[in-house]
């Protein structure tokens, strides 16, 4: 696979941009694409599974788009990511969805989408892995949970109904999903656990829906509410003889951190409202988006002794401002925030009772500054600079320990990108 | 060094960095004679250039033609015309491309090829610059109402 990916670069990259003009095949089909090209430099904490500096960061993306008639388009995209140890570099189905529009007219649509459907969620997520649809290299860290649900947050196998009406106030678009994913990787879990246990979490019930608000205004201005819900039951759980449950006993009792191992039981609801809004003036483009997040842990048994449900709410928000008035470089600075847990924003209650490894788990705070610079029409040159205090959204990385993690650390990335 | 001349070779830096700003004529928004409207409200036009109109009003499909992003053509359609920063209009574009939910115009690399695809595409709309003579082609100005 990796010989494939390194061709299909080499192709991309000598290819003149003259390329650029090559997707409109017709007014009906078109064909798009990204390749990208990274270097990370991580000084203090392992990111992704990459230290110190890697040029193991590469991303490739090829869309299609066809319309078979008035009502109805095909759309799917490829996905091939490769990022240290944690994205493996294989092909990814990230869409493939059918969409008929029912009725149209001028004062609004109402459609249906279905197959694998993007998750509307805020401003960024739709586009999370494509490049150059936000200022920076990776989405806004705080509110689109990159540590933890990122497969879940990007699309959904089900179904997706849209509307949109335009009136004197503006216009209105309304998005509502729903169906399963399958979670593809350890992530999730060890956001629930902090540690890999015997179980799997293999699938998630979603749904969700994006309500967007575009006034009638002088200036670009747009609002957006958006709700998401993943739902899903750990599966594969362990056996345990009553010999085996005496024994566990003993040793839960001596190292308490250790019950997760014996967990025979554990499901999984949470639910993320975020609000949302960007608003450009002149050279000027302002973001920001507030995440709220319940998560509520039920039917939970340890060695199949039943335990209380526990429930806990997170808070995450992120403020951001782009100067795009130059041609060919745009600039941008950001501060994330986010607490895992608002009735312990420290983590020091989490930590004391060996819920966590360490209490700065538990929140993050950071801040971002970046350029890109559109060097030829379709290739560009980004980079990011980031300082954080806390690991909240560290993504988990093989073979590191999270209270290996240190609590105030950097990470910085160059990365060249051409668009066809 | 003093402070003088370093500002200088600051301005003079900032200018080969960024000064490619290429002033360009007025457009004017252009139609096939298909379209059975004279003028469209600034709205309107952006809602068709974002994706959200997809049809006239009198039901007939609408096809989007425009020049690529870095065209200084754009760059003033899209200041002037819809009022957003070239930048922010190409990620609107590339976020309808890439989530599967829309699609962005179709790019053509000339003028020329404008006129060409809009008096062979009925229901079409694009834009040219001011300095295009199109009273003699076979196409309808559309006014926009700011």
């Amino acid at each position: 696979m990796n010989k494939l990916f390194k061709t299909f670069y080499l192709i991309g990259f000598i290819t003149p941009s003259s390329m650029a003009y090559a997707y409109d095949v017709n007014e009906q089909f078109s064909v798009n694409g990204y390749m990208s090209q990274g270097v990370m430099y991580t000084p203090d904490n392992t990111f992704l599974g990459m230290d110190d500096i890697s040029f193991d960061v590469r991303g490739l993306g090829l869309n299609a788009n066809y319309e078979v008639n008035d009502r109805l388009r095909l759309s799917g995209h490829v996905l091939v990511k490769k990022a240290g140890d944690v994205m493996d570099g294989d092909p990814k189905l990230h869409f493939l969805l059918a969409d008929y529009l029912f009725h149209t007219s001028a004062e609004g649509d109402l459609g249906v989408r279905l197959g694998r459907v993007q998750n509307q969620y805020g401003i960024y997520n739709a586009t999370r892995f494509v490049p150059n649809t936000r200022p920076g290299i990776i989405v806004p860290s705080s509110v689109y949970y990159d540590a933890s649900f990122r497969e879940l947050m990007m699309s959904t196998d089900g179904v997706n109904l849209y509307g949109r009406t335009n009136n004197d106030l503006g216009s209105f678009e309304l998005n509502v999903y729903a169906g399963t994913r399958e979670v593809e990787n350890e992530a999730f879990e060890l956001f629930i656990f902090k540690k890999k246990t015997p179980g799997d979490f293999k699938e998630s019930a979603i749904r969700g829906l994006k309500l967007d608000f575009i006034p009638n205004s002088e200036h670009d201005l747009v609002f957006n509410y958006s709700m998401v819900n993943f739902n899903s039951d750990l599966e594969n759980t362990p056996t345990f003889t009553e010999d085996q449950i005496t024994a566990a006993q003993s040793l839960i009792a001596d190292d308490p951190r250790i019950r997760s191992n014996y967990v025979t039981s554990f499901d999984t609801d949470i639910l993320i409202h975020l609000f949302s809004m960007q608003y450009g003036v002149d050279n000027w483009l302002l973001t920001a988006e507030y995440a709220r997040a319940h998560s509520e842990f039920t039917d939970v048994e340890i060695l199949y002794d039943e335990k209380p449900s526990q429930s806990f709410d997170s808070e995450a928000y992120y403020l951001q401002a782009e100067y795009l008035g130059w041609h060919d470089v745009t600039v941008y600075a950001r501060l994330d925030y986010m607490y895992l847990d608002t009735d312990d924003r420290d983590g020091q209650t989490a930590y004391s009772e060996g819920r966590l490894p360490v209490n700065y788990m538990s929140y993050g705070r950071g801040q971002t500054i970046g350029v890109r610079w559109f060097i030829l029409p379709d290739l560009t040159l980004s980079a990011q600079y980031s300082l954080n205090e806390g690991t909240a959204w560290l993504p988990p990385s093989p073979g590191v320990k999270p209270a290996q993690f240190v609590e105030n650390w950097s990470w910085s990335s160059v990365r060249l990108t051409y668009e066809f | 060094m003093d402070l003088n001349k370093f500002y200088s070779i600051i301005v003079v830096c900032t200018i080969l960095l960024f000064g490619s700003n290429q002033v360009v004529a007025d457009v004017q928004v252009i139609a096939h004679p298909s379209v059975n409207i004279d003028s469209l409200s600034q709205r309107d036009l952006s809602r068709i250039y974002v994706n959200q109109m997809k049809f006239w009003s009198d039901q007939n499909r609408l096809t989007v033609f425009s020049h690529s992003t870095k065209s200084p053509i754009l760059r003033e359609f899209s200041v002037a015309k819809l009022r957003m920063q070239p930048h922010q209009l190409s990620r609107v574009w590339k976020r309808l491309t890439f989530s599967g939910t829309g699609r962005a115009p179709v790019m053509v690399k000339t003028e020329k090829e404008m006129l060409q695809k809009i008096i062979s595409t009925p229901g079409s709309i694009g834009y040219v610059l001011d300095t295009v003579n199109v009273d003699n082609v076979s196409l309808k100005k559309i006014d926009i109402q700011q």
